[in-house]
């Protein structure tokens, strides 16, 4: 018999969980194709290395930006892909239940349905990326008191106030860490006139990058491709002058957290005061952002345990109840 | 001949009414019936939601998060 799965199609990373046996893939969502065959050539962490230095006939790309869906036919071809490896056949035709940023469109929504259903799916449901974030951070959501759930991606920011096992306020913004890294990349091309890949600006990110000031603070040496001269060159930065660099992307993911917590009802709105708020996904372990928030709202920030797995575990407790849990599915309530 | 004819279709016409009212009133009684038994299917399939997301029920949930660190640690 076919064991149900759960996917966390992430901008940064696709993670699937097999029901009874737990994560069995955690990957980049990347996908490189010829361009000339249309064939797949690598995914995950392979078409990843590829990114920046493929030769013109081979294409290494994020199907999804923003959260959303880029390219429709190559995330199908990743979706296939994913359900093969997870041993999905004609004659062992799992249920799957996919996260989906809670922004999605209708059209998005269709896309990835239709697309898991050919892939091989028996059934495809969608589920909203901060509810499963909520429950794979272990809140009690089931009982009548706020739970917040600030789930930071590559693509997307999502904040949710959660009670009584459904979403009761949600706010998200379609900005996410790969914004971060942008910010960097538009900073160093502009103050240093240095072109650099996506891949150095995340790495940028994660050595010095921080949210505040933090006794960590440090400079790196950067290399990259000068504007003028088309020459390899070096420049050296601070932790400070990326703070500065990020900052606006920073404060259009706090502000939607503040919106958020504007929108709660006041009832809830003093239970995050005890309990605070719970923060999940990649961008929440740039240094200093949970003390960022902290400051700015004034409500206790803890951090997620496993902030880059919360989503797809929250998926696979779903996964392990679907039938008693059908009813918070996107496709299930339209 | 006539007469009786007209007398059987009378009594035809007097079966049908006669069926179609019971079919009716036996339609209203399924409906209502069904009615009383989803309310109080929606109580038991919302208390089934909450119990799957209860303490009891995340306790798989929490042996994968240990998992996880583990994995993590490893690394």
């Amino acid at each position: 018999m076919a064991r149900d799965l759960a996917i966390d199609l992430g901008t940064a990373n696709t993670l699937v969980y097999m029901q009874g046996r737990g994560i069995v893939i955690n990957e980049p969502s990347v996908i490189a194709v010829n361009r000339r065959t249309s064939e797949v050539l690598a995914t995950g962490q392979e078409a990843w290395e590829m990114i920046g230095r493929t030769p013109g006939y081979i294409v290494a790309v994020r199907p999804l930006r923003g959260g959303a869906i880029t390219d429709f036919e190559i995330t199908e071809k990743m979706i296939r892909l994913l359900l093969q490896r997870a041993g999905v056949s004609r004659f062992s035709r799992p249920k799957v239940l996919i996260c989906v940023p809670s922004a999605i469109t209708e059209v998005e929504r269709r896309a990835v349905t239709d697309a898991t259903r050919r892939a091989g799916a028996a059934d495809a449901q969608l589920l909203e990326q901060p509810m499963a974030a909520a429950i794979g951070a272990d809140l009690a959501i089931n009982e009548p008191v706020g739970n917040m759930v600030i789930d930071i991606g590559g693509g997307t920011t999502e904040t949710a106030v959660i009670s009584l096992g459904g979403i009761v306020a949600l706010e998200a913004v379609r900005v996410g860490s790969f914004d971060i890294d942008g910010a960097i990349q538009t900073h160093v091309r502009k103050e240093h006139g240095l072109a650099i890949g996506e891949r150095t600006a995340e790495e940028i990110k994660i050595s010095i990058g921080s949210a505040i000031a933090t006794p960590e603070d440090r400079d790196a040496e950067v290399r990259g491709r000068d504007l003028v001269t088309g020459l390899p060159k070096t420049v050296v930065l601070t932790s400070q002058e990326i703070r500065g660099a990020i900052e606006d992307v920073l404060k259009q993911m706090i502000d939607s957290v503040v919106r958020c917590l504007a929108s709660a009802p006041p009832e809830l709105s003093q239970d995050f005061l005890s309990r605070g708020m719970y923060l999940v996904g990649g961008g929440a372990l740039l240094r200093g952002f949970a003390q960022r928030i902290e400051r700015d709202t004034q409500v206790p920030v803890n951090m997620s345990d496993q902030p880059l797995e919360a989503v797809v575990l929250g998926a696979g407790h779903c996964v392990e109840n679907f039938g008693a849990l059908r009813g918070m599915f996107m496709e299930s309530r339209r | 001949m006539t007469i009786h004819l007209v007398a059987m279709s009378g009594i035809s016409l007097l079966f049908a009414m006669i069926s179609i009212v019971s079919g009716a009133a036996l339609a209203v009684i399924v409906f209502r019936n069904s009615r009383r038994a989803n309310s109080n299917s929606g109580m038991v399939s919302f208390n089934r939601h909450l119990d799957a997301l209860s303490d009891d029920s995340r306790a798989h949930l929490r042996q994968q998060l240990i998992d996880a660190q583990r994995r993590q640690r490893r690394k």
